[in-house]
């Protein structure tokens, strides 16, 4: 029955509204960076002195969504990332209430496996939905960029300081994949804000907005204040693969550790001990 | 119209995108082929933009000397540095060349070819300090420190910078011996200068 509950969350998760807009609103992230930015450095690929002018050589690794921090898709990306973690799925425990739904399935299957299925589903369709964007800009920026190492004779900041930084300059792709990782990680654990708050509140708009309003007040409040050596501890400022500020494994680990519990375990916890629906 | 149509159009379609983004991939690859890479070590010469270039030696020196030199130069910005950064922190590489100018006309400002980036194994570093290199050639060569005259040959030091708070705390350990690179630009060549005295 435990596998029959996940396969059916998994199926909604993946084939609902929810998903459909996020892969929409990630091609369109990534269309308008390609625009932006990735067409615009297929001009210079070689040279500091191109025909004699001064000129920044750009390479595939900083023209696309993951590359960059300064255009605009890039930057709605990393204030969005909550919301896209929570838009596949995060508002379907309190659909699932105010339906009906959740009463019906209770009479034929255990709540906790009904809640551990939930926050699987919640914690996978966000990490996909949030690396979607990253896929798709990569997959288009390939397409006009050749595929050659980081250019260094420019300054690129990505190196020991960064997260998977000593991986970058010899193996940029390993490095991209481990960095998606870390996001899909991530962003899927921030979809837990948005499923703890549909305990309290039956609003779908306000429960998929509850984990990006967080994130902004996080990155008003800690993410003003580093610590040592500039490290940040605001997740909207590290979690981006151009990583312009530092942060370390410790700060993200802990951070993630923090959103689980509160968020994830919280969701788990509560939702068991309540004795109505 | 059935399910099964609107999977086949949809296979169709998705096999059709595919196949343009290879296909543009391929093109683009083929179109902007790789940079070639010239490897020199120290001792070996190459040409510059005119000029005849050989990387003679190279120093890393600690930070009480960087802030000496720092001190040295008239810039500013280099105050906060000298006064609030903790001796451990800072490093500074000097490298010595020879340029020679092998083209026909008189070249002003000789080491400014070699503004290129300082790199590691693990990081990419810094640029050359010009107040610093210019301070230290212009000590060592006179008032024309920076001009070469046809087949005229001189050696300066350029200088480049380095803060621990640019690299992990684990690299920074190693500071003094990590291997050092120059990568410069010569399009359509790429050139790295390896700081070592053997090929590795």
């Amino acid at each position: 029955m435990k596998s029959h509950i996940l396969k059916t969350e998994l199926k909604r998760a993946f084939h609902g509204w929810g998903m459909k807009l996020a892969i929409l609103l990630a091609f369109a992230l990534a269309v308008a960076e390609f625009f932006s930015t990735t067409l615009k450095s297929t001009n210079n690929l070689y040279a500091l002195y191109p025909d004699g002018d001064w000129g920044v050589p750009y390479s595939l690794w900083d023209s696309w969504l993951g590359g960059e921090m300064l255009s605009l898709p890039s930057y709605l990306y990393r204030l969005l990332l909550p919301f896209f973690a929570a838009l596949p799925f995060s508002s379907s425990y309190a659909h699932d209430v105010q339906s009906g739904y959740l009463r019906q399935l209770l009479v034929r299957a255990d709540k906790k496996k009904y809640l551990k299925a939930k926050l699987f589903s919640v914690w996978l369709s966000g990490g996909v939905a949030t690396v979607l964007p990253m896929i798709f800009s990569f997959l288009l920026a390939t397409a006009v960029l050749p595929l050659r190492g980081p250019n260094r004779m420019v300054n690129f900041v990505i190196g020991s300081r960064q997260l998977f930084g000593e991986l970058y300059p010899h193996s940029p792709l390993l490095y991209l994949l481990c960095f998606l990782a870390l996001i899909f990680l991530f962003s899927g654990i921030v979809a837990f804000v948005a499923l703890f708050v549909s305990l309290y509140v039956s609003n779908s708009f306000i429960v998929l907005i509850s984990p990006f309003a967080l994130w902004l007040m996080m990155d008003i409040t800690i993410g003003k204040f580093p610590l040592k050596n500039d490290v940040l501890l605001s997740p909207m400022q590290y979690l981006h693969p151009a990583q312009w500020v530092h942060s370390s494994y410790i700060i993200v680990i802990v951070e993630m550790i923090l959103f689980f519990v509160i968020f994830g375990m919280g969701f788990y916890l509560v939702s068991r001990n309540r004795d109505t629906i | 119209m059935t399910k099964n149509k609107k999977r086949i159009i949809s296979f169709f379609l998705a096999g059709m995108i595919l196949f343009t983004w290879l296909a543009m991939c391929i093109r683009t690859n083929i179109e902007n082929p790789k940079i070639p890479l010239e490897r020199y070590y120290i001792g070996d010469a190459f040409t510059l933009k005119n000029r005849e270039v050989v990387l003679l030696n190279y120093e890393i020196i600690d930070g009480v000397e960087t802030k000496k030199l720092l001190k040295e130069t008239d810039a500013v910005w280099y105050k906060e540095i000298i006064n609030e950064y903790n001796d451990n922190r800072i490093r500074m590489v000097l490298f010595t060349v020879t340029i020679q100018n092998i083209g026909d006309t008189l070249i002003e400002y000789a080491p400014g070819i070699l503004g290129g980036m300082m790199i590691t194994n693990v990081d990419s570093l810094s640029y050359p300090y010009t107040d610093v290199t210019d301070m230290i050639n212009k000590k060592t060569l006179g008032e024309n420190w920076s001009k070469l005259e046809v087949g005229e040959k001189k050696q300066y030091t350029i200088a480049y910078f380095l803060d621990s708070s640019w690299m992990s705390p684990r690299w920074w350990e190693s500071v003094d011996n990590l291997s050092y690179e120059l990568i410069l630009d010569d399009y359509p060549v790429e050139i790295h200068v390896c700081a070592m005295e053997e090929k590795r």
